[in-house]
């Protein structure tokens, strides 16, 4: 692996989760896992919910991270997405709750509106990543 | 004239609740400092969004989204950010009082969504019908993910035609506005030259596709954190306009107290010293 660089930034709404040079990012992508190193060409690319993976020199950074996009430019990539939980953040109790509640509304799908539905599937995928992430500590 | 005991009652009633209406207040200003840091937290991501949507819509060109899709409105939804809680002043007023009006002259259709208790009763006391209401909401994400995510659908299955937000803005630390915004259909934003052409993944209009909620929910966002932050600084004026009103009242009602208590004295004084008289003679 190089150890060449590059400037790489995790933002939620809510906070700038990451900063710093990184040698790689691998991300969720829309067709499929995808990893960026140093030095890749513009681009902008779609992330769907799943987890990133952070590498700089031989550490490695869990994160679960939610929709969102990534852009690559001038060996600068930022990474937007609704949420991004270090396993150490993660409570597993919420996440246990949220994908029980999840369930619960998806299993009487027949008297609800499509909107819960759906917001209920992004509930428990959310909550199924978390628990899959909180794994990694 | 009313007792001494009264009135010294009426001092300790005063001075409770003045105790409460400090420590509103003190609640009040830390969480504002709590709200103000959030904003700042938020706006790195708001201006990184802002910027690739903008980059993004002026790079595709004539390939609209049905998010940016402009028709004659024939039913709108409504959206009202109003508090959970009251002892804010006027805030929920203006807000409830804007928005009303803003209904009763409408002259089509329209969906309701209420946020907070106090939107809530307002409407639902007037017999609106409210589409969905979100009660005790704070400002996490997920909120304003929901929110757009509703609207969003809403306004491409073309139920709605377009959808307004009334909110507070705070105009200043002692100053807020309640105003009325349109964010659906999104407006499309003229980019500066000199723009970068990206690789796309999958196709740009995918990626619109994507986009566009995304920055609605940015948009909704930025709503929530100014609308809680302005409800907090009503309610810190508003608190401490009562603490300064109770002091003032503690202060006469303690020289009103004197006063009484002056003459009450006097007058025993007079009694004995004329009962006094009386026995000389």
């Amino acid at each position: 692996m190089s150890d060449k660089t590059f400037y790489l930034e995790v933002i939620t709404p809510e906070k700038l989760k990451f900063k710093g040079d990184v040698n790689l990012l691998q991300v969720e992508g829309y067709d499929g896992q995808m990893g960026i190193l140093a030095n890749h060409a513009p681009m902008l690319s779609l992330l769907k919910i799943g987890e990133i993976l952070i590498r700089v020199r031989n550490k490695e950074v869990h994160m679960a991270a939610g929709e969102g996009f990534l852009r690559v430019s001038k060996n600068k990539a930022s990474v937007l997405v609704d949420f991004a939980q270090r396993p150490e953040d993660i409570n597993i109790e919420t996440a246990r709750k949220n994908r029980e509640e999840a369930e619960k509304i998806l299993s009487a799908r027949e008297k609800l509106q499509d909107i819960d539905i759906d917001l209920a599937k992004i509930k428990l995928l959310k909550a199924l990543l978390e628990l899959k992430v909180v794994k990694k500590i | 004239m009313a007792g001494v005991k009264d009135i010294k009652r009426r001092i300790k009633s005063v001075s409770n609740i003045q105790q409460i209406t400090k420590a509103l207040k003190m609640v009040a200003a830390a969480r504002i400092k709590k709200a103000e840091d959030r904003m700042k937290a938020s706006r790195p991501y708001s201006y990184k969004m802002q910027e690739v949507v903008t980059e993004f819509t002026s790079q595709l060109e004539g390939a609209l989204h049905p998010l940016m899709d402009w028709r004659k409105p024939e039913k709108t939804a409504v959206v009202v950010v109003g508090a959970d809680k009251g002892l804010c002043g006027s805030y929920n007023n203006n807000i409830l009082r804007m928005s009303h009006s803003y209904l009763k002259e409408l002259d089509h259709g329209f969906s309701l969504i209420a946020l907070g208790q106090k939107a809530k009763r307002f409407f639902a006391k007037r017999g609106y019908k409210i589409e969905k209401e979100f009660v005790n909401w704070n400002t996490d994400y997920d909120l304003a993910k929901t929110l757009a995510f509703i609207t969003s659908r809403w306004f491409i299955e073309k139920t709605v035609d377009e959808v307004v937000v009334f909110y507070s803005k705070t105009v200043s630390a002692l100053n807020q506005k309640p105003l009325m915004e349109k964010i659906l259909p999104i407006k499309r934003v003229e980019a500066k030259a000199g723009i970068i052409p990206y690789i796309f993944e999958p196709s740009p209009f995918e990626a619109l596709s994507i986009l566009l909620p995304k920055y609605l929910e940015v948009i909704f966002f930025q709503i929530l954190l100014e609308a809680k932050a302005a409800e907090l600084g009503a309610r810190l004026r508003a608190m401490s306009n009562a603490t300064d009103n109770a002091e003032k009242l503690v202060h006469e009602l303690t020289l009103k107290f004197f006063r009484a208590r002056q003459e009450s004295i006097t007058t025993e004084i007079l009694e004995v010293s004329s009962g006094a008289e009386a026995l000389k003679v």
